[in-house]
């Protein structure tokens, strides 16, 4: 039995999904079985690049009962820095590379009557094990936009396996359909709503669902990469009280880089401002939150900065690590 | 971790009056005849936001009630008005159907029930008035914990040896 560590894993199958996007299908090279997970979990890869580590989060896409092996889908990233970019052009069948255990941020409700999707391209990935963790005892529907069905990764299969249950949307086909926030007026009560893609979708969304009434516990989100509005980089000096140490951070940096860096064991997991993982207590100076996962209310009342991606509004700050 | 909502005491649905929550777009009222003054009162109040209303009576299936709850969309407040009893199974019903603590409001015509789980027997019974300890079905005496278990649906009560009052010879 696994207990501890990173597993040791090698690809045995890639598989072309759409023109942007494959699928990688991984066996543990010691030949134990893989731990369990939950729809929606997620590992992080650990990729050996030109003596550098290229570490990774992606959401798992194979049957949560299946412990022989993982697959993980990756779209290559426009705006890639290393990582989309790296798996799409470098590993091949055989690579082997490290993975962590599987996370869970963006577990299924059980308090919920009725689950809703939202997927924007490849922010369907998750939500292919939570519909098969769901199929057997409750009710959902999957809302899943794309540019068109040639670029829908998982397109047939959903098709397939769903029918009815799932609503595509396609922007760019003859007869364009936009994916609205407004077809989150017509759920029952009791219903669950989930939504992943890029940030101003997820916001969008977030936003909408709140506005429309439903209760903060009946929102989930999950985020595929970071915000491209991030404003101004300032530098800024942070007094580390536990450890009596003060860090710089620089224009290109986050707290988070600065931290680790300085060997900290500071917490974190999806770095770019989801999950709320990295969340420290300030205790002295003003926050410039730029995460989409404190809401105003936890900004008022926890006194608390998110390391990935928020920073100090003014020169100074302390926080207690 | 258990964690479906139940009514009690101190449930966080309870209120003196009603309010219409931020955001919510619709309100739907579960009442007993008790409550039909208070929930008129509303009606009249709320001309902002569409509403329904549905009168519970010892007779109204179960069923009734769900669809009633069942039918409604997101963005919909559910206000309760009855004596205990009606409150109880409306609020339960309710729950079942999906709806959330988030989305309930209770308002009490009577006095709400206390329950206490016995942790000697494992039975639930309730608590008279406002007493503090009391004595089991299986003749422990409880004292009435500050704990509500929404799964054992009652306050846990801790068994205690009560101070056996000596008797005078003779008196």
């Amino acid at each position: 039995m696994r207990v501890a560590g990173n597993i040791e894993v090698k690809v045995i199958q890639i598989i072309q999904e759409t023109e942007f996007v494959k699928r990688f299908r991984f066996t543990p090279t010691d030949k134990l079985l893989l731990p369990a997970f939950a729809g929606g979990a997620h590992i992080k890869t650990f990729l050996q690049k030109e003596g550098e580590v290229l570490e990774r989060a992606y959401s798992l896409v194979s049957p949560p009962r299946e412990r022989n092996f993982y697959e993980i889908a990756i779209r290559q990233d426009d705006y890639s820095t290393g990582g989309s970019l790296y798996w799409h052009t470098e590993v091949e069948v055989g690579t082997v590379l490290e993975i962590s255990f599987p996370r869970n941020h963006f577990a299924l409700s059980y308090q919920a009557k009725h689950h809703v999707f939202y997927a924007a391209g490849i922010g369907i990935t998750p939500f292919l094990t939570m519909a098969q963790d769901l199929e057997e005892w409750q009710t959902f529907e999957l809302h899943y936009t794309a540019r068109t069905a040639e670029q829908c990764a998982f397109y047939e299969q959903l098709k397939e396996e769903y029918g009815d249950r799932c609503h595509f949307h396609f922007s760019r086909s003859d007869k364009p359909q936009k994916m609205s926030p407004a077809s989150m007026l017509d759920h029952r009560i009791g219903t669950h709503v989930y939504f992943c893609g890029p940030v101003n979708m997820v916001k969008d969304y977030r936003d909408a669902a709140a506005s429309y009434g439903y209760p903060a516990k009946a929102i989930h989100f999950e985020l595929f990469s970071s915000g491209q509005d991030n404003g101004p980089q300032n530098p800024f000096i942070v007094d580390l009280i536990d450890s009596e140490t003060t860090l710089h951070v620089g224009e290109n940096e986050t707290l988070l880089d600065a931290l680790l860096k300085a060997g900290i064991e500071a917490p974190y997991a999806c770095k770019i401002g989801g999950c709320g993982s990295c969340e420290l207590e300030v205790s002295e100076g003003e926050v410039l939150h730029r995460d989409i996962f404190l809401t105003e209310d936890d900004r008022q009342s926890r006194n608390s900065i998110l390391a990935c991606c928020s920073r100090a509004k003014n020169e100074r700050i302390a926080i207690k690590i | 971790m258990y964690s479906r909502p139940v009514l009690f005491d101190q449930s966080p649905t309870l209120v003196d009056s009603f309010s219409l929550l931020q955001g919510r777009r619709k309100l739907a009222v579960l009442f007993d005849e008790s409550g039909r003054e208070q929930v008129e009162a509303l009606m009249k109040n709320m001309d902002k936001v569409p509403t329904a209303s549905l009168l519970v009576s010892k007779d109204t299936p179960s069923q009734q009630i769900s669809d009633f709850v069942a039918f409604q969309k997101m963005g919909t407040q559910i206000c309760i008005v009855a004596k205990w009893d009606t409150a109880y199974h409306a609020f339960s019903l309710a729950v079942d159907e999906g709806a959330s603590e988030e989305e309930i409001q209770t308002l009490i015509i009577d006095q709400p029930k206390r329950f206490i789980y016995c942790m000697k027997c494992f039975s639930t019974s309730e608590i008279p008035s406002n007493e503090s300890a009391v004595q089991c079905q299986c003749s422990a005496h409880l004292e009435v914990g500050p704990f509500f278990s929404k799964l054992r649906k009652g306050y846990i009560g801790y068994p205690f040896i009560p101070v056996e009052q000596r008797q005078t010879v003779g008196s």
